[in-house]
C-alpha cells in the first residue's frame, strides 16, 4: 500500500519512515506541506499523514485539497498533532482527516491506527468494485 | 640512597637533604603567595649553602611588579613564566662566570593562591623548575598546575611544601625517567590534598617528551581526574580554558574519529548555540575520552592514544582525558569552573545506557541522585539519532525504550528540556561506527575511507594508523 508522509521535522520525518518501510508499506517522503502536495498529484496514494503545523502548505489545508480532489479513490489521511495543538483537533478533523495522533507518537498506535486506515480503505475499495460489477450487470 | 628511582622509599625530609648534598645543583627559589614552604624544606634539613644561591619572596604585588614585570593576574602561568625566566637569568648572569663549569643552574618557581579567611577563593598554584641538566646545558623546564584540596590554609601550605621538594628532586635526579617523575610527584602527598591537573615538560632534557602523553598519563595515574590540550598539542590547564565559558562536549571512543562523530558535534553545536543566544560568547567545544575508552584489553596503547588524539587535531579538535566514567561527575567537574550553559553530545544508544541502573547501584540515591546531579547545573544532553545495526531500527529521542520503571522519569526529563533531540543531522553517516572503519582497515577494504573525513584519510594512509597497509 502506498503512503505519502509529509514533515518538515526530519527525525519524525525519518522515524515514520523506519516504521512503515519496517511494517512494508510503500514510503513517500515529502519535507513539507506544498513537496507533499505535488507528490500526491504525481501518484495514486491510499494513505497520508502529515503533520499540522508545516511551513507553506500546513496539515488540514493538505488534507482539504486531497479532499477537493476526486481523481483518487479515497485517501485516508491521518493528522500528526503536537500534545499542545489537541484542543485545536475540532478545526483538524474538520478539513477532512479521518484520524489524529499525538506527537510523540507510539509505535504501537500508529501501527493500530494504520491497520485501521487500512481495513477502511479496503473496504472502500472493495464497496467500489462491487459496485461497478452491479452497475455492469445492470447495463449488460 | 644511591638510587634516585627509589625515590618512594625517600620522605620529603630525605628528598630535600639529597638535592642539598648534591654539589653540582645550585639554584634560586621564589615563591609567591601561601609562604616560602618549599624553601624552607631544604633550609630546616641542613645543607642549604650547598644549593641555595638565593631565596625571594616577592609577596607585594607592586614589589612583584618591579622584579617581574607588570601581570593581569598573580596566580597565572605567565607570571610564573616571568619569575622562571627572570631568575634563571640573574642566577646565570651572576654565578655563571664564576661556577658555571661546574654547575648545574636551577630556578625554582611558585606563584600560589592558598585558602583566604573567609574561605571564598579557588585555591590553586603554578609550580615549575627550570633548571640546566648538566653544567653549561641549555634550560629545559617543567610547569605543573595544582589544586590544593585541604580544608585549612596551614595544610595546604604544608602539602605544597611537599610537592615544591618532589618537583625540585625530580628536575634533579628522574629527569631520565619522565614516567617515574611524574609518579613522584606526589610522594607522601595523596590525591585527596592535591591535584596536579597539569605538566608541561619542555626543553632539551625532555625533547623525547611528548605532553599529551604525560598529560593523559596524570589522569592514568590518578594523580588528577582530567587533563586536557589543544589541536595543536599544548597542553591546557582546565580552569583557564574553561572558566565561565559555555561548554560542549563530545564524549567517545574516536578510534577513529568519523564523520558521525564531527557531525554530532556540528549539530549540537548549531543547537547549542541557538539556545544561548545572541550574547553566546565563545563556546568552548571539547572531545572527551574516558581512561576507560582508551583501553584496549585491558591495557593502555599509547601508540593507540597518539593515533586518535593526531586525528582530532586534524579535525582541529581540543582534548579532554577524564576518569569521569559516570556523566554526572563529568558534569559536576565542568560547573566547577564554569557557571554557563553546558551542554553534553551524545548518541541515542549512549542516551539508553546512560538509563542503566546498573552504573548508579554505588550511589545512595541510585538513578535519581545521578540525574539530580547531572542536571542541577543547567545541562542538557543533545541527542544524535542512532540506526541499530541489527534491526534497522531508527532511534531517537522520541522512540527510545527505557526500564517501564523509568518510562516516566525519561519523559519528565524530555519534557523539561534536559534532553533534546538533534534534528540536522546527516541521514547518510548514521550507518558509520568506528568499529567498522577499524574492521574495514584491517581487511584492507577501501570503504572505509567514506565513513571519515579527507584528510583523516590521508593521516590514517600516511602515518599507518590503526595497522593501515596499502
Amino acid at each position: 500500500m502506498k503512503i505519502l508522509i509529509a514533515d518538515d521535522d526530519p527525525v519524525s520525518r525519518r522515524l515514520l519512515e523506519s516504521y512503515l518501510e519496517k511494517w512494508e508499506y510503500d514510503v513517500t517522503i515529502a519535507k513539507d506541506g506544498t513537496e507533499a502536495w505535488q507528490r500526491f498529484q504525481e501518484a495514486d496514494f491510499a494513505l497520508v499523514i502529515c503533520d499540522w503545523m508545516m511551513p507553506g502548505i500546513d496539515g488540514p489545508d493538505l488534507i482539504r485539497r486531497i479532499r477537493a480532489t476526486h481523481d483518487h479513490g479515497y485517501v485516508y489521511t491521518l493528522l500528526l498533532t503536537a500534545k499542545s495543538k489537541k484542543g485545536d483537533l475540532v478545526e483538524g478533523m474538520e478539513s477532512g482527516a479521518d484520524d489524529f495522533i499525538s506527537k510523540p507518537f507510539n509505535h504501537d498506535e500508529l501501527h493500530v491506527r494504520l491497520r485501521a486506515g487500512e481495513r477502511i480503505i479496503k473496504l472502500e475499495r472493495s464497496l467500489r468494485e462491487t459496485q461497478e460489477a452491479l452497475k455492469n450487470s445492470q447495463n449488460g | 640512597m644511591d638510587d634516585p628511582s627509589q625515590a618512594d622509599l625517600l620522605d620529603t625530609r630525605g628528598k630535600a637533604l639529597r638535592t642539598n648534598l648534591d654539589s653540582q645543583r645550585y639554584g634560586t627559589f621564589a615563591e609567591i603567595g601561601a609562604g616560602q614552604e618549599v624553601v624552607r624544606w631544604f633550609f630546616r634539613v641542613g645543607g642549604a649553602a650547598g644549593t641555595i644561591a638565593k631565596s625571594i619572596s616577592a609577596y607585594d604585588m607592586a614589589v612583584s611588579d618591579v622584579i617581574y614585570g607588570s601581570c593581569e593576574r598573580y596566580v597565572c602561568r605567565p607570571r610564573l613564566q616571568s619569575m622562571l625566566d627572570c631568575e634563571f637569568e640573574q642566577t646565570l648572569s651572576q654565578l655563571g662566570p664564576t661556577r658555571g663549569d661546574t654547575t648545574a643552574f636551577f630556578v625554582f618557581a611558585d606563584t600560589v593562591s592558598a585558602r583566604n579567611f573567609k574561605g571564598t577563593n579557588e585555591c590553586h598554584g603554578w609550580m615549575g623548575v627550570k633548571f640546566q641538566a648538566v653544567p653549561r646545558d641549555e634550560p629545559s623546564q617543567v610547569i605543573i598546575h595544582v589544586r590544593m584540596l585541604d580544608g585549612e590554609n596551614a595544610q595546604q601550605q604544608e602539602a605544597l611544601g611537599v610537592v615544591g621538594v618532589n618537583l625540585v628532586y625530580a628536575a634533579c635526579f628522574l629527569k631520565h625517567d619522565p614516567d617515574q617523575f611524574l609518579k613522584s610527584l606526589l610522594d607522601n602527598l595523596s590525591v585527596d590534598r592535591i591535584e596536579i591537573d597539569m605538566i608541561e615538560f619542555s626543553g632539551i632534557a625532555f625533547r623525547q617528551v611528548d605532553n599529551r602523553v604525560m598529560s593523559m598519563k596524570l589522569v592514568q595515574l590518578e594523580l588528577s581526574n582530567a587533563a586536557m590540550f589543544a589541536a595543536d598539542g599544548t597542553v591546557l590547564q582546565p580552569s583557564e580554558v574553561l572558566y565561565k565559558k559555555p561548554i560542549l562536549v563530545e564524549r567517545g571512543s574516536f578510534r577513529p574519529v568519523t564523520n558521525v562523530n564531527i557531525d554530532m558535534l556540528r549539530c549540537a553545536r548549531e543547537q547549542f548555540s541557538a539556545d544561548l543566544g545572541d550574547d553566546a560568547g565563545e563556546i568552548v567545544q571539547l572531545t572527551e575520552i574516558t581512561l576507560n575508552n582508551l583501553l584496549t584489553d585491558g591495557d593502555l596503547d599509547y601508540s593507540d592514544f597518539i593515533a586518535r588524539i593526531e586525528l582530532l587535531a586534524a579535525e582541529g579538535m581540543m582534548v579532554m582525558i577524564s576518569d569521569y566514567f559516570e556523566y554526572y561527575r563529568l558534569a559536576a567537574y565542568l560547573a566547577r569552573f564554569s557557571r554557563n550553559r553546558i551542554g553534553i553530545t551524545m548518541g541515542a544508544s549512549s542516551l539508553r545506557e546512560l538509563f542503566n541502573e546498573k552504573y548508579y547501584t554505588e550511589l545512595q540515591g541510585g538513578v535519581l541522585e545521578s540525574f539530580g546531579r547531572l542536571f542541577k547545573s543547567d545541562l542538557k544532553l543533545y541527542i544524535y539519532p542512532f540506526l541499530d545495526p541489527e534491526t534497522g531500527d531508527f532511534i531517537a529521542v522520541q522512540n527510545l525504550e527505557v526500564a517501564p520503571n523509568l518510562r516516566k522519569l525519561y519523559e519528565y526529563l524530555v519534557e523539561r528540556g534536559c534532553i533534546e533531540q538533534l534534528s540536522s543531522f546527516n541521514d547518510a553517516y548514521l550507518p558509520i561506527f568506528s568499529r567498522d572503519v577499524l574492521k574495514k582497515i584491517e581487511s584492507k577494504d577501501p570503504t572505509w575511507e567514506t565513513m571519515v573525513s579527507d584528510h583523516v584519510a590521508a593521516m590514517i594512509k600516511e602515518r599507518r594508523f590503526f595497522g593501515y597497509r596499502p
